[in-house]
């Protein structure tokens, strides 16, 4: 079975840790945890008839005091870069550590997960952002942790673009 | 030889001298240049040099390294040679009988150890290149995950501590559970090994890992998540194990043994958990006793196999005895050490006023605050002898009546009304009680000296105000005059008698509409004065 190592990226508590929860485990917690280092799971997935396996590396959020260390993105053959829809400033956040790991890894596939769907009225970015995004050649989604909006899709979205 | 062959020969000759020469100078010209590559390539970058080397230098090192410690091992071997203990006495008699060198009994003896797990993992990614596993009851399952974890591990001790790329975490050790972890440019070793492994598993593990590197250098560089080319690396590494002999020993462990072991367990669990229980009753005791109405205990302590409480109790307070029952405690190994003294608790409170004061059934008593609430109905003795006696009594401050009927008031209420439905008359223009009224006066008279004895007999107070009444007849100025002497008159009357003069009021008329015709009276009126 082919294994690739998947890395989740973004600011502080943007719900990196609950998307691989409800990926892996279908399951949401209203608790916030914060993730110190990083935590790896594993979730088998299918592309064309063929199992992949994903090693998803859930590291910890960029914040003022933590830098998202260079040491774990290293190998990922591809990364979810995640923003949250009600907090703007998790998006310039995002922006420079797309960067940053494209620096480091090179042409990586990437999907950019805008979180937290399911406060849509609650979100503080106007929708030109998105396209904005799009237009930049970023692969959008828009995601919820809680419900399962996109989740599934957005890993196996990026799981067919490492395998091409 | 013939002169073709000669210079056949010589030619030959010559073209490897030239050969020869034309090497050296070959040789002497790029001396150099590889030199110089080599420099500015380990200045650069020194680890592709490192890589390429690291197959063949780690074993000559190694075995360099393996020589000296041989002949320090020879020297360790020396001393073991000469300690002595009974341990030892019984390891020598083994090497005697087995032929081996003691120093190796002594090692096999100290080492008890299993390889469980060796994970060959990817450097770059994490990921799990090979598993394999010496035991089929650990799950395999989450090998993936395990390799993943261990190189996050890995990776956060490195930006924890801000180590150099080539400083690698070795050991992680949890209980009797060794995790050793051997790096190689591109891939890790990693084993898990439980009891006391000895240091030449990682000898052996180094030696793997170096012949995987050499074997599949190029399939480790360029990695791209297929770990099915590595499926023979699971040769390498059962290998690597049975080399280690890697089943392991077990240690033998004597049922006797362990019976009294068990045994020993069982008897001291059994005296700690009773004296734990106990401790744990005795507690649960002294938290109700101390919560008890009428009971402080100040100090209480522990001797021997006896207990003592010392305190205050109010002798109306709850026997601790049936407490003591009930926490299955028994009485002979507790002393109590009482000082008697009144608690303030209101019931406690209650019950000594209902002692002191003894009511009839038809009052009933109650403490609030340190207020007494009396209530019902109560001769008028009982309320005066209440009164004095609570005097003495400092649980209570205030007595309050309020809903108390006095027997003797409702009796006396009959009396009263007789006294205010009494008049006397008087002639136009007298001030004087004619002899016609004489006696109705001394009756009236006789009437409020009852009144005033059981009054006072209750500790209360009356007023007796007497009323004068003037007719129209004439002006108001002297009407006012001739009323007021009227009821003198009779007070005097009354005073004369021996009623004490202090409970009259002497009152006219006092406004003009106050007359009335034909009304030449003196009347009584009877006012309860308030006590403070």
């Amino acid at each position: 079975m082919i294994k690739k190592k998947v890395s989740l990226i973004g600011a502080y508590a943007v719900g990196k840790t609950s998307l691989v929860r409800q990926f892996v485990y279908s399951q949401f917690s209203e608790k916030y945890l914060t993730t110190i280092g990083v935590k790896v799971d594993k979730k088998v997935v299918t592309v064309d008839d063929r199992d992949l396996m994903l090693m998803i590396w859930d590291i910890q959020g960029k914040d003022y005091f933590l830098d998202v260390p260079k040491q774990y993105i290293k190998g990922s053959a591809g990364f979810l870069l995640v923003m949250d829809g009600t907090r703007p400033e998790t998006f310039s956040v995002a922006e420079s550590l797309c960067q940053t790991t494209q620096e480091l890894l090179g042409e990586v596939p990437f999907i950019a997960l805008i979180n937290k769907a399911d406060l849509l009225q609650d979100w503080q970015i106007p929708h030109i952002t998105i396209e904005t995004l799009q237009n930049r050649g970023w692969h959008v989604l828009l995601t919820s942790a809680r419900t399962g909006e996109n989740v599934e899709e957005a890993f196996s979205v990026l799981a067919k673009k490492m395998m091409l | 030889m013939t002169q073709v062959d000669q210079v056949k020969f010589s030619h030959q000759e010559h073209s490897s001298v030239v050969r020869e020469r034309t090497d050296k100078t070959f040789l002497q010209a790029i001396t150099p240049v590889v030199e110089d590559a080599i420099h500015s390539s380990v200045a650069k970058n020194p680890t592709p040099l490192a890589d390429a080397l690291f197959p063949v230098m780690g074993p000559a090192i190694r075995k360099a390294i393996s020589d000296a410690l041989r002949k320090m091992i020879l020297s360790i071997n020396q001393t073991l040679e000469h300690s002595f203990s009974l341990k030892a006495v019984k390891w020598r008699m083994q090497a005697l009988i087995t032929g081996k060198p003691y120093a190796e009994i002594v090692l096999l003896q100290n080492l008890a150890y299993q390889i469980r797990h060796l994970f060959l993992i990817h450097r770059e990614t994490g990921l799990l290149l090979q598993h394999v596993s010496m035991f089929e009851d650990d799950s395999e399952k989450d090998s993936d995950m395990v390799s993943g974890m261990m190189k996050a591990v890995q990776d956060f001790v490195q930006d924890s501590f801000q180590l150099e790329q080539t400083d690698q975490l070795g050991t992680i050790q949890v209980g009797d559970l060794n995790l050793w972890v051997e790096s190689g440019p591109q891939a890790l070793l990693v084993a898990v090994v439980t009891g006391v492994p000895p240091p030449r598993i990682r000898d052996e593990m180094i030696v793997t890992l170096e012949r995987i590197h050499g074997k599949y250098a190029r399939e480790l560089t360029s990695f791209q998540g297929d770990a099915g080319v590595f499926a023979p690396v699971e040769e390498e590494l059962l290998h690597c194990c049975e080399r280690e002999g890697i089943t392991g020993k077990k240690k033998k462990r004597s049922f006797a043994g362990l019976i009294l072991l068990a045994l020993a367990f069982l008897v001291s669990g059994y005296f700690i958990v009773r004296a734990t229980d106990r401790n744990i009753r005795w507690n649960r005791f002294m938290t109700e006793l101390k919560a008890l109405p009428g009971i402080i205990v100040t100090d209480h302590w522990k001797k021997g196999q006896s207990r003592f409480v010392e305190g205050l109790r109010d002798p109306l307070s709850q026997d601790p005895a049936p407490l003591l029952e009930r926490h299955r405690i028994h009485p002979d190994r507790v002393t109590f050490r009482w000082e008697r003294y009144l608690a303030q608790h209101e019931p406690f409170v209650q019950q000594r006023t209902i002692e002191l004061l003894d009511p009839p059934p038809t009052v009933s008593l109650r403490i609030s605050n340190d207020t007494l609430y009396a209530s019902g109905k109560a001769s008028a003795q009982w309320i005066g002898n209440a009164r004095e006696r609570l005097k003495g009594f400092w649980s209570v401050g205030f007595f309050n009546t309020d809903h108390l009927i006095n027997e003797n008031w409702v009796l006396m209420l009959g009396l009263v009304d007789w006294i205010e439905a009494e008049q006397l008359l008087f002639p136009v223009g007298q001030t004087q009680l004619p002899v016609g009224q004489i006696r109705q006066a001394d009756r009236l008279t006789g009437m409020v000296r009852d009144l005033l004895n059981q009054t006072s007999a209750l500790g209360q107070s009356i007023i007796v105000v007497i009323q004068g009444m003037a007719d129209s007849t004439g002006d108001f100025p002297g009407n006012r005059r001739i009323s007021q002497q009227r009821a003198q008159h009779v007070a005097d009357r009354m005073i004369r008698a021996g009623l004490p003069e202090e409970v009259f009021v002497v009152k006219g008329i006092e406004k003009e509409e106050d007359v009335i015709d034909a009304k030449r009276t003196v009347t009584v009126k009877i006012e309860r004065k308030e006590e403070k």
